[in-house]
């Protein structure tokens, strides 16, 4: 068993990785192709950590983004503490579902993220058209098992 | 978990309030775009490497023959530069007939791009010069073919810009074929600008070249914006719909040149001080 904050590196770690792939540069034509890494490496956090990992954290990981991508300040940090949020009130029935129903459950998560992130932007002028705010959750929502697949083997180093 | 999060919905809002609509947060702002610097630079290092390599692993013979592409490049540009003198000249003595400012000769600073803002909506790019080299917000950036954008936010060593295309960018243009003036502003796409209020009986014609105008205070005029592609007129609706294609290349530069033109309003309005009747002939 190890100590309380043994889970911290792990976070910090992906959490920068998360942070490098949502501004990993893309050619513009894929750009709206990005799957939103930050907000998955937040739900596995809040499901399968739920005793560490809280709102508060989730909102500074999204504050984070929005300095580091250049959008408005507050976006990204109130709608994953949102996130991180439902994913701490359901987690105990999300970690019972199989992958196909969390995929599901991740893709309807994503949504109200992209919603209220392009909602927030669209204040400062910037807002995406429908379609474009459906491709980019159904992809964050395909790459849920990747990230789960890559994360969930490591378990027994963070859980202390 | 509720009563933090009641409590994070508060002070998000009331940060989303501070950005959107006051400058309170600019000092920060500028701050943060030196944090987020690194961050570019290690997710541009694929990319580096690529570049570093295409550049170091080339055949001698390879570089031989681009060394003697670029020597009669340039011979031809020397040549164009010969005549250009001659004409800077000339254009200098009729403003001075004409008791117009000088146009003054615009010192440049070559930058790199080290990163893209990553959502599409938000056309920014982020640059390796700050105000250790003397950059200001407000500067315009051009490179080879055209105007790129502005400076909005700058840190000691990296500075963001704001391209043309972007939906809250707007510039003053004309056109350079009989001179009437026009708005261009950005629509989101790296690859077209819309003209506004353009009326049906405006003669402008595809193919047209749009020039900066100078007007604004922002971007030194005549650097090429955009030429003309498309017009559509529709007789229900009160102007025409235009659209125009940017000059540069604004997705796919890698080098841009930073233009140190502040110097331009104080003298224009120097020169209007000294003769108020010729500024005030002029149409």
């Amino acid at each position: 068993m190890r100590g309380n904050s043994g889970y911290l590196p792990w976070l910090a770690g992906t959490v920068f990785v998360g942070l490098l792939l949502s501004i990993y540069p893309l050619p513009a034509h894929y750009s709206w192709f990005r799957p939103e890494f930050l907000t998955l490496v937040c739900i596995f956090w809040s499901v399968f950590c739920p005793y560490r990992f809280g709102v508060v954290m989730a909102w500074a990981i999204g504050l984070l983004q929005d300095i580091v991508v250049g959008g408005v300040w507050g976006a990204h940090a109130l709608s994953l503490a949102f996130i991180a949020y439902l994913c701490l009130c359901s987690y105990q029935r999300l970690r019972s579902y199989g992958r196909g129903q969390q995929m599901l459950w991740v893709f309807v998560l994503v949504g109200i993220h992209e919603v209220f992130v392009n909602w927030v932007q669209g204040l400062n002028g910037y807002a995406a058209p429908v379609a474009m705010i459906i491709l980019p959750t159904l992809i964050t929502a395909l790459c849920w098992p990747l990230v789960v697949g890559l994360l969930k083997p490591t378990h027994n180093m963070w859980q202390g | 978990m509720g009563a933090k999060m009641a409590a994070l919905f508060v002070v998000s809002a009331v940060l989303v309030a501070l950005f959107v609509t006051t400058p309170f947060l600019e000092g920060a702002r500028n701050k943060a775009v030196g944090l987020a610097a690194p961050l570019y630079h290690l997710a541009d290092l694929p990319r580096n490497l690529r570049e570093w390599s295409r550049t170091r692993l080339i055949g001698r013979d390879k570089l031989i023959q681009e060394n003697e592409a670029l020597r009669s490049e340039l011979l031809v540009h020397q040549r164009k530069l010969q005549q250009l003198a001659f004409l800077a000249a000339e254009n200098t003595r009729l403003r001075q007939l004409l008791n117009s400012a000088d146009t003054l000769n615009q010192r440049v600073l070559v930058a790199d791009l080290i990163g893209v803002a990553p959502d599409p909506n938000i056309h920014k790019v982020f640059i390796n010069r700050g105000t250790k080299d003397g950059v200001y917000v407000g500067q315009p950036v051009v490179d080879a073919s055209g105007l790129i954008g502005q400076v909005v936010n700058v840190s000691s060593s990296n500075s963001t810009v704001l391209l043309i295309s972007d939906t809250s960018h707007a510039i003053p243009v004309q056109i350079n074929r009989n001179g009437v003036r026009l708005i261009a502003e950005g629509r989101g796409s790296v690859f077209e600008l819309g003209l506004r209020h353009v009326s049906s009986t405006l003669d402008i014609k595809e193919g047209d070249l749009l020039v900066s105008s100078g007007l604004g205070d922002i971007y030194p005029a005549g650097y090429p914006v955009a030429t003309v592609d498309k017009i559509v007129y529709d007789p229900g609706k009160p102007f025409a719909d235009v659209v125009a294609v940017p000059m540069a290349q604004l997705n796919r530069n890698r080098h841009v040149l930073l233009v140190f033109a502040q110097s331009t309003k104080a003298q224009v309005i120097k020169v209007v001080d000294d003769a108020p009747s010729a500024a005030q002939a002029a149409p």
